[in-house]
């Protein structure tokens, strides 16, 4: 399990459960870059996506103990919970987009950091839920989920109804849940 | 369309950060709490993990979008884990503080200084009531068990104490249906008519896990005989007005010289 610790076998988050007290600063060390890069999708380089950090691991912290190992990764809990705080903020906040880019704040692509790679590699396991989507799906998808567009920037954009977009969203989320449910054998 | 797809419609516009209409999200809530607590939270958090995990996929094929934390991001983050990790730790020992003027007697002015130490450093701020053993052993101390007629709340068990004099209480329960504090989050209501005229805000909390807790009342304003207390599930961080039903009530006999 990815957010097994090692030499322990327990997560950081059932450590932060616990109390102890260096398992908060590990949650930051291991998913610190994940979360960010998350953020930046949202924010862009805006003061919001520090603030947006900030919210999430405090999340994290307080809600570790609703973590259950035999229910998912802890990586995804980590993603789910940030992803939440992240959306809640979103819709009070205006979308940056094609900023600048904030002092310290890398592009990483080449980082051997072992945390990264394992995070990625969980997160390649997922892509084939992707492949339940058609190409046009996918591209809905991407453009809402991952870079953070309103459903009405996606209709203009794509020059399509807002309905149409709405309905596709919607429908390939519950595909996506489908197919989440089968890999995990509760189907 | 059956209901559990218009369910998963709902959870997926939620999910996908569409910004729901007043008449679907009401539409949501009632489905919803239509389903057994557990099922509800299961079936959002499912939708919810299918939109993180499709994110972190799209993540994943996009090298250019890992990025490194700030340095000064990561420095006060770890400044705020290690004083959260801090502050946590004088709550666990605080039954041991809470004892120590009983082990006094060896040298009162010792005892003293400890004692001023305790009172003015380490107790607990003024907004946190006092400690439970102080509720419980009130001279007035009131207890209610809690009562329902909502489904997937009649199983519930417990009680509600309150002192009028020390403006403390105590709210128990076995069986609490968890919560998903994401979301929502349950509320306290304290009703006392004579003193104001819509119930009081007692504070939010949550149950998780096997939801057998105690959580102490925190009252938002000073009540004089409270006649009832009522629990709703609210917005996360509670509201000044509740519309929702009442899910727990618990609620005495007319006092002496009371009208209800």
């Amino acid at each position: 399990m990815a957010g097994a610790t090692p030499g322990t076998g327990r997560a950081i988050l059932e450590r932060i459960a616990d109390g102890d007290p260096g398992a908060m600063t590990d949650l930051v060390d291991k998913y610190g870059d994940l979360v960010w890069s998350l953020a930046r999708r949202y924010f862009g380089a805006s003061p919001v996506a520090q603030d947006s950090v900030q919210e999430a691991f405090l999340s994290l912290w307080s809600s570790a103990a609703r973590f259950r190992p035999d229910r998912g990764s802890e990586l995804t809990f980590v993603l789910t919970v940030a992803r939440r705080r992240m959306v809640d903020q979103v819709r009070h906040e205006a979308r940056f987009s094609d900023s600048v880019p904030l002092a310290g704040d890398e592009v990483d692509s080449n980082s051997s950091d072992q945390a990264r790679l394992d995070a990625q590699l969980e997160m390649m396991r997922v892509q084939p839920l992707l492949r339940e989507l058609s190409g046009n799906e996918r591209k809905i998808l991407s453009l809402s989920l991952y870079e953070g567009y309103s459903h009405s920037e996606i209709a203009k954009r794509l020059n399509m109804p807002l309905g149409t977009v709405k309905t596709r969203i919607r429908r390939s989320l519950i595909r996506l849940r489908a197919a989440l449910k089968v890999e995990r054998g509760e189907a | 369309m059956t209901t559990a797809d218009r369910i998963l419609e709902l959870l997926a516009a939620e999910a996908a950060g569409e910004r729901l209409e007043d008449a679907e999200y009401g539409e949501l809530r009632e489905l919803l709490a239509a389903m057994p607590a557990g099922e509800r939270i299961r079936e959002r958090d499912l939708m919810h993990e299918a939109a993180a995990l499709g994110q972190a996929a799209f993540l994943a094929e996009d090298r250019e979008a890992w990025r490194t934390m700030p340095d000064g991001l990561r420095e006060r983050l770890m400044r705020m884990a290690r004083a959260r990790a801090l502050d946590s730790a004088p709550r666990d020992s605080a039954p041991r503080r809470a004892n120590w003027p009983a082990r006094w007697g060896w040298a009162a002015a010792t005892a003293m200084v400890l004692a001023w130490i305790v009172t003015t450093v380490l107790l607990p701020r003024p907004q946190v009531v006092p400690p439970t053993v102080s509720v419980q052993a009130a001279p007035d101390l009131v207890s209610l068990p809690w009562r329902s007629e909502v489904s997937g709340y009649e199983q519930v068990r417990g009680e509600m104490t309150w002192s009028d004099a020390l403006q403390a209480g105590e709210m128990r329960f076995a069986g609490l249906p968890p919560n998903d504090p994401e979301l929502q989050q349950y509320q306290l209501w304290i009703v006392d008519p004579d003193r104001h005229e819509h119930p009081v805000d007692g504070g939010v909390f949550d149950a998780l896990a096997d939801g057998d807790i105690v959580i102490p009342v925190n009252a938002k304003l000073n009540v004089d005989q409270p006649v009832a207390f009522a629990v709703t599930l609210e917005q996360r961080g509670g509201v000044v007005v509740s519309q929702g039903p009442l899910l727990l009530v618990a609620a005495e006999g007319p006092r002496p010289g009371q009208a209800l």
